[in-house]
């Protein structure tokens, strides 16, 4: 009985000891916060601050200027835009705001006693690109500007303009406008420009952060429009002046109130300001309205603006703010204004005139904590020792390690007796086994179960909570313009006051862009598979498909990057313009003079980003069909591209369909990638009238106007595009089944009904042989059929004419998936190339493991990201790897025919459309509102969400494949069912779910637009697991809209990092799996 | 407390109770009205066979007659299938595998199966393969499964071609040799019954004719029960033969007298090839 009693602990302790470590780790990192606090010097603070893009390197370059004044004092400032700074300023989870615009009425009634504090001047200039003008010096003027981006004056040389420069030449061509896509302080200033110089601009345009632009190509950032004015002769545009300084742009004079031609500079803007200086309100009032566009003065320059801090007066009004915090605040405001503002005129920006200081300086003395002033003190220039983010970490993560392993020793040497037991006779050991087998009893397959189930249900929840966030946020929109109202509308006018919007032509360019990724990319998707799984040796497919898992790995920011910088050229000149020059005249499709930034370039880069995920998974899905079908079709004669169709693809059928709704819904759901070259038009002129028409997507949309949407109806309009995206995928997905059920069906009635003779067969020849025998015959039909041996001939001549026609079919589809994996290898080879030649050179250990420097600067490194992207993805790929696998079990193996497995796979299709941008409002209104701050945890959440559906998908796919008789085979040894299922079932498929992982990963590796909701992003290393951390996708969304060559650098330095972060996950993953081979070699 | 002999034999320990007591041990395995459906669509119609122990069954019959429902209700594989269902009883030693406190994961452990096509683990090696049974069901004395393994695969007739080979992939033998590692799998469990349902089907003679000589070791220690659509191959390796027709059985007797002598028509009609 003794023995018994051991050997039943002994059955368990494994799994007992692995639960306890896990435990342990998981309580460890939970206190982890506590360890840090206790770590980290008790005068260390960290102030939070988010807002405006526009001031970014003037307040990056503060922080790093004022710790060496401060170094207890860090200071994280992030550019999310200025409506996202008011957002997060009004949810109270930052420490201060900053805005390109002063709060609106409605905005300064959700965040009362919000003050204003200038502090510093950006300027707006317009931009161009003449061959006939290569330097500054275009004179213009506002009306003339106005009817430019009106659509009324369209031709360069319109005498309106030729008349003001008559020293210059001006072609004939059509004037290109561009404008920013995104919401943006810049477009606010710029329009509030043009409502003063031209009546019917403010009459039918207003202003706006966002506004319906009536004619032009909209483009993300001053980045995007620098480019676009960059690379298309003839066009104008409107960019930050200390963009265009930096970046060395030509730009116009303008003339202003007094009549004179300005130069945007230094002075001629200072001289605007400090005009309109007496006129502006204290700190504490009202700021709505406040505008220093088209000052007066005669070298005023007509469009300055300021940037404003915004802080609340009474700074105890949020609560995370401790007494000492808010006093180094006031310290840090006080001495950004005054000692700061000499760091502005290196990085272009103007430095306050001395009225505007003394006026912050007044509103600095108003500042109060619980009621009492807290005016700015000097320095007592405290001492600290350095506090390092990664040590804290170190020591964690060691700790736990320690406590998990000791643990585990005490279990194993407790539950392990190392006595031995002969067993003498046959008897005997049947009996001992019997013993065994006596005290395992069901529980383990019943936790399994409930543990799969609790699984699916979790699965289910999310995208139900993802499904109700979305459309409980879109209620608004639909009551004011009506459901129906929304989805057909044409017209989409943020501008506050005249706010109408419609969905129509964004619905349109989603399906149109989709539509061309999808005809691209699922053929070549499908003829890589081809290729690897059937074609090619082992050791080349191999490494193929690594190869071109690689670009899975690639985050869609760099894609945009790329395409923006490199591909758009390749299309425009090597496909769009011949066909436009061509057909432009004939076929309406191609008619509209491409310049490359349009639907037809957005659906052939969306059509390169999916085709890893299609392909990767289609190819594991066909690995899986087994090899008697292959042979049953080659044993009729088939050639290889015959059983690939006839044998392969019926059987793989509901696995290619999972891969390319998969891909379907990355093209549909992406944002950052499609903003940046689909043209982004508004209203109208959204809908694509020609293949080379720019357009928008629903996505595209909200990536371009969430951060800035400052109204609730504006943001729940946003919202509401996501439900209309939701309510596409999901449509498709009926479509996509019903035609696979509808196929299936056919095949089997033709099979039934085909009673007829093949056309191989000998009786049912064609009637052009017979004719033909007849006329070479001498007499008459009878002596054709006494005369058997022609007829004979003739089939062999069919057959023979046949098979050489198929076999050159089947050398066509060879060569086809050739091109196929040569059209995948060639833009990541591009890409690659791009991302290597301007990435290796700043990458060093500093560059890995270093705080960021000032921005501009060549200093300090991309350390915090690093650190940031591998907790965030690690985080939220523990949370979804075992939640999917598991649920993808669940649904393969458990759940049969049931209603709630079918909900769970209705809504986890869904879910895979969603733009992740939704997914990143859903988590920060239910992680980060509720915890009050960003964190990593919210971050985790949003991506285990992205990549759970992933997970799901491909598991249950895989599974499903793995034949029966091996379940069976298990069954009838009677092992319990959870033991076959993941010693077995799994281990059978664990290729294709590891890829499955592998793509998850990859693809929440380059999220950025959840992350901005949810992890904020920071210079500094993670101190909490309730703080801002940073990530490789944010840093470089940042660096890459910076005007500084060392900035662009880094930022291809750290996408150098991510990729190759990605490849070793990979390669380790794959070594991995290979290692650890089912039941573990090492007992044998 | 029970006496291990009564723990043993699982999954019931009312040995001494009810209707079994009634029922005298002459029988390994004995079969009582017996029915068995997929969905509405009755498979097997009320089934009633009685095997002696050490002896080999064989069941034959057209496509189609429920020979292999049948064997899969004896260790209750057939209700595993979607919409599958079974009543009846199914004794083996005296205890109904059907019954409701019977496990049926605990009743596969008993009676060992071994399937028309060789399907070894794809992902473990022979060694894992055969030790699979008994490591999946908490098995962790190494020297035993070790022991077990080497046995299993001497009882196998595997032993000899497989000794330097312990560690590449199960997939990778010959099919006639991966059918006869499924058999050292079935064995490492030590059964004492032995379902083969057309084991041989998928190979060639020399592989069928080792499988067969098989049968006939082994039964010496098990009870063995076959699925064979081979007449032949029944009549040679058979003790007794069941003939089976649209999903009842039509006749039952040693295997002499069913091919030689056959009590009815239909069993004449279908041993000397009439149809089928």
């Amino acid at each position: 009985m003794k023995d018994r009693d051991n050997s039943f602990v002994r059955l368990y302790s494994r799994t007992i000891t692995s639960l306890a470590v896990i435990f342990i780790m998981l309580g460890t990192v939970a206190i982890s916060p506590i360890f840090q606090k206790v770590y980290a010097q008790s005068n260390d603070i960290t102030i939070n601050g988010a807002g405006a893009t526009f001031p970014f390197p003037l307040i990056d370059s503060w922080r790093n200027e004022y710790q060496k004044i401060e170094p207890q004092v860090n200071i994280n400032y992030q550019s999310i835009g200025s409506g996202g700074g008011i957002k997060q300023f009004t949810e109270k989870t930052i420490d201060f705001g900053a805005s390109d615009a002063p709060l609106s009425e409605s905005e300064r009634e959700r965040a009362p006693n919000a003050m204003h504090i200038p502090e510093t001047i950006g300027s707006v200039v317009v931009s161009y690109n003449l061959s006939s003008v290569p330097e500054k010096g275009l004179h213009l003027t506002g009306p003339i500007i106005a009817d430019i981006f009106l659509g009324k004056i369209t031709k360069w040389n319109d005498p309106a303009i030729t008349s003001l420069n008559t020293n210059l030449v001006l072609p004939d061509s059509e004037i290109i406008v561009t404008h920013r896509s995104d919401g943006s302080g810049t477009t606010f200033v710029w329009t509030d420009f043009l409502s003063k110089v031209s009546p019917e601009w403010q009459q039918q345009i207003g202003i706006g952060k966002s506004v319906q632009w009536p004619t032009g190509v909209g483009a993300l950032g001053n980045e995007g429009v620098a480019n676009v004015i960059g690379g298309t002769p003839n066009t104008i545009g409107y960019v930050e002046l200390s963009y265009a300084i930096s970046t060395k742009m030509p730009y116009a004079f303008l003339q202003n109130q007094e009549g004179n031609f300005i130069e945007p500079s230094f002075d001629s803007i200072q001289a605007a300001i400090t005009t309109i200086s007496a006129s502006l309100p204290k700190g504490n009032a009202s700021w709505t309205g406040v505008s220093s566009t088209n000052a007066p003065g005669k070298d005023s320059y007509p469009i300055a603006s300021f940037s404003y801090l915004l802080l609340y007066k009474d700074l105890a009004d949020n609560p995370s703010m401790s007494k000492e915090k808010a006093q180094e605040l006031v310290n840090f405001v006080a001495w950004a204004v005054t000692d700061g503002q000499s760091y502005s005129k290196n990085l272009g920006y103007v430095p306050l005139p001395d009225s505007v200081v003394k006026l912050n300086q007044e509103t600095l003395q108003m500042m109060t904590y619980n009621g009492l002033p807290i005016p700015p003190t000097i320095s007592n220039g405290n001492e600290q020792t350095g506090s390092d983010g990664v040590f804290g970490i170190i020591a964690v993560v060691a700790a736990s390690s320690v406590t998990g392993f000791v643990i585990y020793r005490r279990m194993k040497s407790k539950f392990h007796p190392t006595t031995k037991v002969d067993y003498q006779s046959r008897d005997d050991r049947k009996k001992r086994l019997s013993l065994f087998f006596l005290k395992e009893n069901r529980l383990g397959d019943r936790i399994f179960k409930v543990v799969a189930i609790g699984a699916a249900g979790y699965t289910a929840f999310l995208m139900a909570l993802v499904a109700y966030s979305t459309f409980a946020g879109s209620s608004d929109i639909f009551a004011h313009e009506g459901f129906f109202g929304f989805v057909f509308g044409t017209d989409w006018n943020p501008v506050e006051g005249r706010e109408s919007y419609g969905a129509l032509p964004y619905i349109i360019g989603t399906l149109a862009s989709a539509g061309i990724a999808m005809a691209i990319g699922v053929p070549i998707s499908l003829g890589i598979a081809i290729f690897v799984s059937e074609i090619s040796t082992n050791k080349l497919g191999a490494s193929l498909s690594f190869v071109i898992e690689l670009l899975a790995a690639v985050p869609s920011i760099i894609y945009g990057l790329w395409a923006l910088f490199v591909f758009r050229f390749w299309v425009r000149d090597l496909i769009e313009l011949p066909l436009s020059n061509a057909f432009g005249e004939t076929i309406p499709l191609f008619a509209k003079t491409p310049f490359g930034l349009d639907i037809f370039t957005a659906g052939i880069v969306l059509a390169i980003m999916i085709i890893p995920t299609v392909s990767s998974i289609s190819r594991e899905v066909m690995r899986v069909v087994p090899n008697s079908q292959r042979e049953a079709a080659y044993s009729l004669g088939a050639t290889r591209w015959e059983a690939v169709w006839t044998a392969v693809f019926p059987y793989a059928r509901s696995g290619l369909l999972g891969a390319s709704i998969l891909g379907l819904g990355r093209a549909v759901g992406e944002t950052m990638l499609v903003t940046m070259i689909i043209g982004n038009a508004t209203g109208l002129g959204a809908i694509p009238t020609t293949l080379f028409s720019p357009s928008q997507t629903l996505s595209s949309l909200i990536a371009n106007q969430f951060n800035e949407a400052n109204t609730e109806l504006h943001v729940s309009a946003l919202v509401a595009l996501g439900a209309v995206l939701f309510m596409i995928t999901i449509m498709i997905n009926i479509a996509a089944r019903m035609v696979i059920s509808y196929t299936s069906k056919m095949k089997v009635h033709k099979m039934k009904n085909n009673h007829q003779p093949s056309k191989m067969g000998t009786g049912d020849l064609p009637p052009t042989e017979i004719k033909n025998n007849s006329d070479g015959g001498s007499v008459n039909v009878i002596g054709n059929s006494t005369t058997g041996w022609k007829g004979h001939s003739n089939v062999q001549a069919i057959i023979r004419k046949e098979s050489s026609k198929r076999i050159l079919i089947n050398k066509g589809v060879t060569l086809w998936t050739i091109a196929c994996v040569v059209a995948a290898i060639v833009p990541l080879g591009s890409i690659l190339l791009e991302v290597g030649k301007n990435g290796t050179s700043v990458i060093s250990i500093e560059f890995l493991t270093q705080t960021p420097g000032a921005i501009g600067s060549r200093n300090g490194g991309i350390g915090p990201a690093v650190q940031g992207t591998l907790l965030v993805v690690g985080l939220g790929s523990l949370i979804a790897a075992p939640v999917g696998i598991l649920a993808g079990i669940y649904l393969s193996e458990f759940a049969g025919k049931s209603r709630f497995a079918d909900v769970v796979r209705f809504l986890n299709d869904a879910l895979t459309g969603l733009p992740s941008i939704v997914i990143g409002i859903v988590a920060f209104v239910t992680i980060v509102l509720w915890i009050g701050t960003f964190s990593v945890l919210a971050g985790a959440f949003a991506l285990s969400i992205i990549m759970i559906p992933i997970v799901v998908r491909v598991t249950e796919e895989t599974l499903k494949i793995v034949p029966n008789t091996i379940r069976e085979a298990g069954y009838s040894l009677g092992i319990p069912k959870w033991k076959i299922t993941l010693f077995v079932v799994v281990a059978s498929a664990k290729n294709g779910i590891l890829t499955g992982i592998v793509l998850g990963i990859s693809r929440i590796t380059g999220e950025t637009a959840p992350l901005i909701m949810t992890i904020l992003g920071t210079s500094l290393f993670f101190t909490s697991l309730v703080g801002p951390v940073d990530a490789l996708p944010l840093r470089i969304w940042r660096l890459a809209s910076q005007p500084y060559e060392s900035a662009h650098d880094f930022g291809w330095g750290a996408a150098l990092i991510l990729i190759l972060m990605v490849l070793t996950m990979n390669i380790s993953l794959r070594f991995l799996a290979q290692r650890k081979g089912g039941l573990g070699a090492a007992n044998a | 407390m029970p006496s291990e002999e009564q723990l043993i034999n699982l999954p019931s320990n009312s040995l001494n109770k009810g209707p079994a007591e009634e029922m005298k041990r002459h029988y390994k395995v004995s079969i009582k009205n017996l029915n068995a459906w997929f969905g509405a669509k009755q498979a097997l119609k009320g089934i009633n066979l009685d095997v002696k122990e050490n002896t080999c069954t064989a069941l034959i019959g057209p496509s189609g007659c429920g020979k292999t429902t049948l064997i899969r209700c004896l260790n209750r594989m057939h209700e595993m299938t979607i919409g599958a269902s079974a009543t009846g009883n199914v004794l083996v030693d005296d205890v109904d595998i059907y019954e409701k406190k019977a496990d049926p994961v605990l009743v596969k452990r008993r009676i060992g199966m071994v399937f028309q096509k060789p399907n070894p683990f794809p992902t473990m090696s022979v060694y894992d393969n055969v030790a699979a049974g008994l490591k999946l069901n908490g098995i962790k004395d190494k020297a035993l499964i070790e022991e077990i393994v080497k046995e299993s695969l001497e009882g196998a007739a595997l032993w000899s071609e497989v000794k330097d080979e312990l560690d590449k992939p199960g997939v990778s033998l010959s099919g006639g040799q991966q059918q006869r590692l499924c058999i050292a799998r079935a064995l490492a469990m030590q059964p004492e019954v032995l379902l083969m349902d057309e084991p041989t089907s998928a190979l060639d003679p020399i592989a069928t004719s080792k499988i067969e000589e098989l049968v006939h070791e082994l039964k010496k220690d098990l009870t063995i029960i076959i699925v064979t659509h081979n007449m032949q191959q029944a009549a040679r390796i058979a003790d007794y033969t069941a003939f089976m027709y649209l999903g009842e059985l039509i006749e039952y007797g040693p295997t002499k007298q069913i091919f030689e002598n056959p009590e009815k028509e239909l069993t004449e009609r279908y041993i000397s090839g009439k149809f089928g």
